[in-house]
């Protein structure tokens, strides 16, 4: 984007193998990045206040809402694969820390959805926890440009992701049954 | 906020994107082992297996106790069971009697590729069609985003 000349000029010599080469390479360090993340998590989990547990659903009740949904207890049971006993403490605790409510359904008296308190994006920010400087100061090298590109790309590989369900039929072929 | 760091518009995009990336990967990791039956880690434990086959590579099953971060006696409880759903077979290592080989079966490899392998060729396609000079980019970006968490322990967080 920002020399084009020598971007030509690198094409040409990149063969479709070194082309794929790069794609893995891309893809190799997601996974990398997702390794030493979680390894900084687990580093960290005690001074961050939060547990990882907490963290992860204050974070999906929030994304939920920001896509303009809302999410129950059961949903948020399914997605953390825990236990309801487990989630019901949960959200105890986090209701106490005043994170988020629960409220009745508008659809149904009987249901109950999950509402984050954080309503503004720097409540929203602050609500899931510093981001560690570090982090920062490496976003902020990127200009407008790039930093469109790693968003799209990121938002891309988000769409993927989210694109299997546990609903997917396996087939005939699983071994158990 | 990080006191001292000031997140402008991009950059907290950009940091917005990279957690909604991973929140996302996280809930596929529960939903793809519950469509498979299995915990996240029994399916993360048959990717890693599958993975290493691929290349020819044995793995026995302290090494993939090691890979999951699991105590002995954890590693065998999920050998046992994904033995018993007919997902992984155990053999006697030849050249360490004591030692016990892993081995993913035909029909976990098949159903893996089921599960996980539309989303596999979607990140690939995705990856692929970055021009050099974004690949460039994007690779650097997670390089040093890697090094930065890398960097960050007890004292610092």
């Amino acid at each position: 984007m920002s020399n084009p000349e020598q971007s030509a000029a690198t094409h040409y010599w990149y063969s479709d193998d070194s082309e794929k080469a790069r794609s893995v390479a891309v893809l190799e360090a997601m996974r990398t990045y997702r390794a030493a993340e979680t390894a900084m998590q687990r580093r960290t989990q005690t001074s961050m206040g939060m547990g990882e547990n907490d963290l992860l659903a204050l974070r999906y009740v929030i994304m939920a809402q920001r896509d303009g949904r809302s999410i129950g207890p059961k949903e948020l049971t399914h997605y953390l694969g825990i236990s309801s006993a487990s989630t019901t403490v949960l959200l105890d605790r986090l209701e106490r820390s005043g994170q988020m409510r629960r409220e009745n359904s508008p659809f149904d008296r009987r249901a109950l959805i999950l509402v984050p308190t954080a309503t503004t994006d720097e409540e929203i920010q602050a609500a899931l926890g510093d981001v560690p400087e570090r982090m920062v100061e490496v976003a902020n090298t990127l200009d407008s440009d790039q930093a469109r590109t790693v968003i799209e790309f990121l938002e891309n590989m988000r769409a993927a992701v989210d694109e299997i369900d546990s609903h997917v039929t396996t087939g005939s072929s699983a071994p158990q049954s | 906020m990080t006191p001292g760091t000031s997140l402008n518009g991009d950059s907290a995009a950009v940091i917005r994107a990279l957690m909604d990336y991973r929140a996302a990967e996280e809930a596929m990791r529960l939903r793809a082992g519950e469509s498979m039956r299995m915990s996240a880690t029994d399916l993360q434990a048959l990717r890693f297996l599958l993975k290493a086959q691929g290349v020819g590579r044995t793995i026995s099953g302290r090494e993939l106790g090691d890979h999951l971060g699991m105590t002995s006696a954890s590693v065998t409880a999920l050998l046992d069971r994904l033995t018993k759903s007919g997902h992984v077979e155990r053999t006697k290592d030849p050249a360490n009697r004591r030692s016990n080989l892993v081995t993913a079966t035909i029909g976990s490899d098949v159903e893996v590729r089921e599960t996980l392998g539309a989303m596999h060729e979607r990140m690939i396609t995705i990856a692929r069609s970055l021009s050099d000079e974004d690949a460039d980019l994007v690779l650097g970006f997670l390089e040093a985003m890697t090094e930065a968490v890398d960097s960050i322990d007890l004292a610092t967080a």
